[in-house]
Formats: structure tokens, sequence, C-alpha cells
């Protein structure tokens, strides 16, 4: 029998403790807040059945945690704990603390509840979660702070460190001047990608618009729109290369757009009263004719220009007399080789930059075959004509019947002349009376208006030159129809020659078969986008800087 | 009457500026032909940029203006502190008055920064030429976008949500007040709870002592706590009750509806929490973007002219 005097201890309200004793007893001392039990402890972090206090047959008594139940015995944590004096034991909330014994209990046990349950708004609210956005940690400021920072340093400080301080180690300036490249609107164009990470080659002064200067230390060569300085100078004033050259946006074709021209070829003649120039907006649209140029001699200056609108002028006069169509006849041309038929590509071969053709010659062309041999009359076994000037000519056929003559006299043989031929003082003199009449003969077949050179020249006749009485016409075959455009045959490979040029019927060579506009405009459109048409602007066919021609048009020459 | 909403204020008013705005910036960027084609740098480009800019300092400034205000009020206050004899309803309405009449209420305000985010949209996109690369101008026009999308979210939360919240108080109940009456049923709930099992205690402590509301950021904003201990208090007890016996069953009940009732109290204090994140989370990205967008603009700006 445990007889136990339980000491309850509350606090008034100045925190004084106020004891209230009571006498307990029993073989066992149930702690819980079961109504059984004998310690009676209402709080609902104690179990129903919490410890529970014991005598051994020694008589010491001990406490033991309930199964479940924990029990802390002088601030560590145990199942059970013999209850000798100065024992504290937590039970829950609260603590049970054994005194030293007196009179006769067995034990002295005082209770008082160490861990109240707070009640105040303020505590409820700092044992709460985060209940806002900044409680959890967000901050507007930093993040700002941060964001706006980083913006600053990397996109305009560091890039601009290089500007300001130009003697940085390389390895510096590289790195900055790769950050650079974030202030770039787009892609370099393909020409200056080698100076994309040198912005000052053309960037010459901060808040500065690139000077032409800037242009010209590079482009050394490149020429001007108009030839006539003066005019140049008024029409473009201080128009500047970048306003049509934007070399950030990648492959605009080169940096510049069509819609450029236009800005002054809408109203060229506005701009220029005195301008041959029509007024264009669009290729499909309002691009006048063609103007074809012919060639009238050997000079640059010795041309022609007709639009092709004016048809009755559109006359070659190459002094040349050709039939395309004898030529291509699909039973084919006879030459020493029999019948053959001809194409185009036999006789027109594409210069090496397959821009235009090589020129036409009569050695490489006309007598390769065999066809067109320039024969003596009679025929001389292995020798022939040689096809250049009349005098050469002349020459050549003067030395060949001398030549004749001589080794006719030599072998006491009579050179074989007509009648009434070779009355000189001595025979050789009569030889070469005869060797010249034997030529002249035959210059005289030569020369015919339709055999011989006349088949494919026109001859006319000099009477006051009585060495050579005879004279062709200078040929002059004109080898650039469209000289203000840039046209590439190599690029229209797929279509066939008779597509656009129609010589199968054409008899004379003065036939001009240059396709007209509307030909183009079966494929090309212009800066308005088509289905199924190719999109082309002005630069597919001229150069803006057309004082100095198109490559491809060097190539050709 | 009915405060009309900030899309409605004035009758429209600044719906019909910007969309007069936005309908005459397509109809001269259609119109244009630009010789360069369409760009920053053509003459319509740079009027682009320019109306784009401008608007961006006037949306900026709404910022600054919402921040100024209990500034203004405060000064406004002291200046009139010389004339006590007026009192303070009076003041407030004399100030009201007087931003109405210079249009200048933070509900205009709001209107206008509203209308004419949208319109930026159309200007600062049509000002790029649909010229887009990885450059810091890219960059600028991305950030500004953000910003606007996540205005419109703003706006779409201010609408949504206040009704929300006012509806989910029930007109007299605070924040504060629902987390007394919750601790005070959970004082209720223990003194309830200790004539029970230890389950049943056990269970009625442990949603006392480990029920969140709020928390973490995706918390707040999703009213959720995993294994809500009050919840499942609530959940167990309707098992936990079936086994008792008759005369216990009373007292049962008390303590079940005490915990029912601080389950739907827990909720609408959690819905609170969820839709205050809800109605400011967007503001943690619009207004740090904003003036992260407002330096790429600022270096956008200089990158052209530095390298003119």
């Amino acid at each position: 029998m445990i007889r136990c005097l339980f000491i309850q201890i509350s606090r008034n309200q100045s925190g004084q403790p106020v004891r209230k004793e009571l006498l307990i007893t029993g073989e066992t001392i149930q702690i819980g807040r079961a109504a059984g039990c004998k310690i009676l402890l209402l709080d609902h972090r104690v179990n129903l059945h919490h410890a529970v206090i014991r005598q051994t047959d020694e008589g010491k008594l001990f406490i033991k945690a309930e199964e479940d139940a924990d029990i802390t015995i002088n601030d560590s944590s145990g199942l059970s704990a013999e209850l000798s004096p100065k024992t504290h034991v937590l039970v829950g909330p609260y603590e049970l603390i054994a005194e030293t014994p007196m009179d006769d209990y067995d034990l002295v046990l005082s209770v008082e509840m160490v861990h109240p349950l707070p009640d105040d708004h303020e505590y409820i609210s700092a044992k709460q979660a985060p209940v806002t956005l900044s409680e959890a940690g967000l901050s507007k400021r930093k993040l700002t702070l941060w964001l706006a920072g980083a913006i600053a340093l990397v996109f305009l400080i560091l890039p601009m460190i290089p500007t300001l301080s130009p003697t940085l180690p390389k390895w510096a300036a590289n790195s900055q001047a790769s950050l650079k490249k974030s202030w770039q609107l787009g892609e370099m164009s393909r020409g200056h990608h080698l100076i994309s990470a040198k912005c000052d080659v053309c960037h010459q002064k901060p808040f500065e618009a690139v000077p032409d200067k800037a242009c010209e230390n590079c482009h050394k060569t490149v020429a001007k729109h108009i030839k006539d300085k003066a005019l140049h100078a008024n029409v473009f004033k201080d128009m500047r290369c970048g306003e049509c050259h934007h070399e950030h946006r990648g492959e605009i074709r080169g940096g510049t757009l069509d819609a450029q021209c236009v800005i002054c070829h809408a109203e060229i003649k506005k701009k220029n009263e005195k301008t041959k120039l029509e007024n264009i907006r669009d290729f499909s649209k309002d691009h006048p004719a063609f103007s074809l140029t012919f060639e009238t001699g050997h000079k640059d200056s010795d041309v022609v220009r007709i639009p092709q609108s004016d048809k009755t002028k559109l006359v070659e006069k190459s002094g040349l007399k050709f039939s395309h169509k004898v030529h291509l006849d699909k039973e084919g041309v006879s030459s020493p080789e029999g019948d053959t038929v001809l194409e185009c590509r036999d006789c027109h071969q594409l210069d090496a930059a397959g821009a235009r053709f090589r020129p036409i010659s009569m050695e490489k062309n006309c007598q390769q075959s065999g066809c067109h041999a320039l024969n003596f009359k009679p025929p001389v076994l292995k020798r022939q004509i040689p096809h250049s000037s009349e005098q050469k000519l002349m020459a050549v056929l003067r030395e060949y019947y001398a030549a004749t003559a001589i080794s006719k006299v030599v072998t006491g043989e009579k050179p074989p002349c007509g009648a009434g031929v070779g009355f000189g003082k001595n025979q050789l003199e009569r030889a070469l009376d005869c060797a010249n009449h034997n030529a002249y003969a035959n210059a005289e077949i030569l020369f015919k208006p339709n055999s011989g050179c006349g088949e494919c020249h026109e001859i006319t006749s000099v009477a006051d030159d009585k060495e050579v009485p005879w004279k062709v016409t200078p040929v002059t075959i004109t080898s650039h129809w469209l000289r203000n455009s840039h046209f590439t045959h190599a690029k229209h490979s797929t279509a066939k020659c008779t597509d656009c040029h129609d010589k199968t019927r054409s008899e004379k060579s003065s036939d001009v078969a240059i396709p007209a506009i509307e030909k183009c405009r079966e494929c090309h459109v212009g800066n308005k986008q088509v289905k199924n048409r190719i999109n082309s602007g002005c630069d597919n066919c001229h150069s803006f800087h057309n004082e100095n021609t198109h490559p491809s048009l060097a190539a050709g020459q | 009457m009915q405060r009309s909403t900030l899309l409605e204020y004035k009758n429209y008013r600044y719906f019909k500026i910007a969309s007069l705005l936005m309908i005459a910036a397509v109809m001269a960027y259609l119109f244009d032909q630009p010789a360069t084609g369409a760009y920053g740098g053509s003459w319509l480009g740079y009027l682009f940029g320019i109306l784009s800019a401008l608007i961006v300092i006037a949306l900026i400034l709404y910022g600054v203006r919402k921040r100024l205000t209990p500034m203004r009020t405060e000064q406004r206050n002291l200046l009139d502190a010389s004339s006590p004899q007026q009192d303070i309803p009076d003041r407030r309405k004399r100030e009201a008055n007087w931003l109405r009449h210079h249009g200048a209420t933070l509900h205009g305000w709001l209107s206008a920064h509203t209308y004419l985010g949208v319109a930026l949209i159309v200007l600062a996109t049509l000002h790029t030429g649909f010229e887009f690369g990885w450059n810091i101008h890219t960059l600028a026009y991305a950030l500004m976008m953000v910003v606007i999308i996540s205005g419109f979210y703003g706006i779409y939360a201010y609408l949504r949500f206040p009704r929300l919240m006012t509806a989910n108080m029930r007109g007299s109940d605070t924040f504060d007040t629902l987390l007394l009456e919750i601790d005070d049923l959970d004082k209720q709930a223990s003194v309830k709870s200790l004539q029970f099992s230890d389950d049943i205690c056990a269970i009625v402590r442990k949603a006392r002592q480990e029920t969140l509301i709020g928390g973490n950021f995706f918390r707040q904003l999703t009213a959720y706590q995993r294994n809500c201990p009050t919840a499942r208090a609530v959940q167990q007890l309707q098992v936990l009750g079936k086994s008792l016996e008759y005369d216990q069953l009373k007292s049962f009940d008390d303590l079940y509806s005490v915990m029912a009732h601080k389950e739907s109290l827990v909720r609408r204090a959690r819905l609170d929490v969820m839709y205050r994140a809800r109605l400011g989370f967007w503001l943690y990205l619009h207004a740090p973007l904003s003036i992260a967008f407002l330096t790429a603009l600022i270096v956008h700006i200089v990158a052209i002219f530095f390298y003119w």
C-alpha cells in the first residue's frame, strides 16, 4: 500500500505558487486523464493511462510509463525510474517532482502544469506558416535589382568598355566584342562577316551614322550610279551608302532592297526633266520595252540603242549574208562529210562566265568541218586561200601564181596563161604578167557577189583601186544586245534556245531575235510575289553601281 | 450605383483611344511600303518606336503614381493641417474631386495602363517589322511581352479574386478572426477529446499542432496541405465514432461537430491565403520585369544610336 501526499501547484495572478495537498493511497497509483486514475491530469497531451507508480518488495517506489506513452525523467526520456527525492518526471505538460518524504508518507509528489497552451493572438500568428508571398521569401525589389543590374552590366556596360578604354588586353577586348554582338540587329550581310566583330571599322564615331568614307576605305573601285558627276551629286545629294546597304539584316539581296531604286525611278522624269528614262515602279507593271544595243563599229562608242517597240528599225547591219534557216534545216546542211544536222550550240558557245557567247569566227565555226573552204580556182591540192583582208588575199594569190609561173620558166615550160597574156620582153616578165593575170582572174571569181567571199559577205566594187578593186563590207556582229542588264544564259539552261530566240525560219542575217520583255514576264514577276512565278527585283538584271559592268559581262568580251 | 470596372472606366475611354491607335498603326503599316522593307529604322518604324517608348513611360509612371499616392495624401493632409476647421471626410471628398476633375484617379490611371499596354503590343510589334534575333533588341521585346502578358493575368485577377475573397469571408470575417476562431475550436476540441481514447485524443492533438495555413509559394497558391491533419481527423473520427459506447455518443457528436466546423474554417482561411497569393504573385513578375524591360529598352536605344 502506497501512501502518497499529492501536492497540486497552481499559480495565482501574481505568479505565486498555490499548493493544494491531497492524500492518495493504493497498491499502485495510476497517472492519466482517465476517470479511474488516482492522479488525474486533464490535458489532451496526457494519455488516458499515461504512467503508473509501483512499490517494490524492498519498499522502493518506481514510476513506469504505460504502453504508447512518453515520459521524461530528469530531462531525458525513459520508460521507468526510481522516484528518489528530487526526481523530475515530465508527463505531457505536467512536471511531477518527488520531494523528500516526510511524516509517514511513502511518497511526496508535487505536480505543476509547466507547459500551458498559449492563447494570445500573436502566438497563433507566429506559429502559422507564412501566409503572404513576401513572408514566403519573395522580394520584388531584390528581383528588380538583380535583373536590371544584370542586363545593364552584360548588355550595356561590358560592351562599351572597349570603346571607353581602348587599351584593353586582347582577350578582354575579344570577349567584350562578342558581347557587343548582342547589339547587332540581325545577321551581318555575307560579305561583311569577316569584320563582324570589328564594329569600329564602319562605326567610326559613337552616335554618328556610318560615313561613306568608311565604306570607301575598302570599296575603292565602286562606281557611282550616274557617270555625270554633277548630275550624280544633284540627284543623290547627301545620301549615304548605308541608306541602301543595310548590313545588319542578313541576306536581303546583298544588303539592299529593290524598292530603293523605285524611290527615284518611279518618278524619274520629275527628278530630271532631261532624262530619256521612263518612270518605273515594277517589272511586271510598267517596265518599258527593252532597248537593244546595235553595234555599228568596233569602238565602244559605236553603238545605237533602239527600243524593241520600234520594230521597223530593228535591223542588224552586220555586213554578212547568213541564213539560220539553211543552217538549222532539220534535213541537215551539206558538208564534205555529207548532210549534217546542226544545232545552235555547234556555233554559239557560252563564254567562261556562262553569261553570253564566244564570238563566231570563220576558222573555228565555218571552216572547221571543211565547209566554206576558200579554194583556188581551179582548186589546188592542199592549198587554201586565207580568210583575211582583200589586200592580203590578193597578195597570197599573186605570190602563188608567180611562184607557179617562175617554176615553169625554170623547167622551160610555158606558164599557164590564157590567150593574149604574156607579151613581155623576156621570159620572166612574161611569167609575171601571167601570174598577175591568173591572180586577178581568181580574185574576180572570189569577189563575185554570190560566190566565194560574196557567198557570205557583202562586196562592193572600188573603181579607183586598180590593184584590189573590191571591198568587203566590214563585219560588225552585235555581241551584247542588252547592255544595261546582266542576263546570264547559264541560269536559263533549262530552256531551249528556240524558246526565246526564234531563228529557225530566219533567212537573213539582218533578222533580230532578242526576246521582248513579254517573254521574260512569262516566268518573271516584279517585287510582288505571284504563285508559280519568279520574284524578280531591279537588281536581278540591273546594277546600281553600273559604271563598271557586271563581272559576267567583262568575261564575255 | 456599382462602380464601373477598370475596363469600363469613363465609358471605355481608354479602350477607344487604344483601339484608334492600334487601327491607325496597322493601317499605316499596311499602306507604307518602305524602300528598305519594313523595319524599325524606316521613318514609320522610328515613329512606332517613339510612340512605343512614350507609352512605356506612361505605363511605368502608373507604377510611380501608385506608389506616390499615399505620400501625396500625406502631404496634402499636412498642407491642410493649417485649416483644422475642415473635417476629414470633407477634405477627402475635395481631394477626390480634384483628382477626378484632373482625370487623375488611380482607377483612371489603371484603365489607361491596361489599354495602353495592349496597344503597346501592336505598336512595338510593328516597330520590329517582324525582324527578330538573338540580341538585346529582341530581348527587350520579349521582356515587354512577358510584362504585358503578366499584366493580362493581373486584370483577370483583379476582376475575379476580390469578389471570391469577399464571398469566402462571408462579409464580416477577416483572416485574423478566422485564425482566432480556429484556435478557439482547437481548444474546445482538446477539452472535449479528453474523455476519449488516446487515439481520438492524438488525432485531435495532431490536428491542432500540425494543421498549416499558408506555407511556401506553392502551398499558398494551391491552398493545399498534403494529408491535412484536420481533414484526416474529421475522416478518422467518423470511423472511430462507430465503435463508441452509447453513453459517449453525445459528447462525441459535440467533438465531431467542433472538428468539422474547424475543417471548414481552415479551408476558408486557406482559400483566403490562396486568393491573396493569386491576386499578388503576378506582380512579382510584372514589376521586376517591367524595370528589367525598361533597362533593356534603354540599352536598345543606346545601342541603336551608339552604332548608328
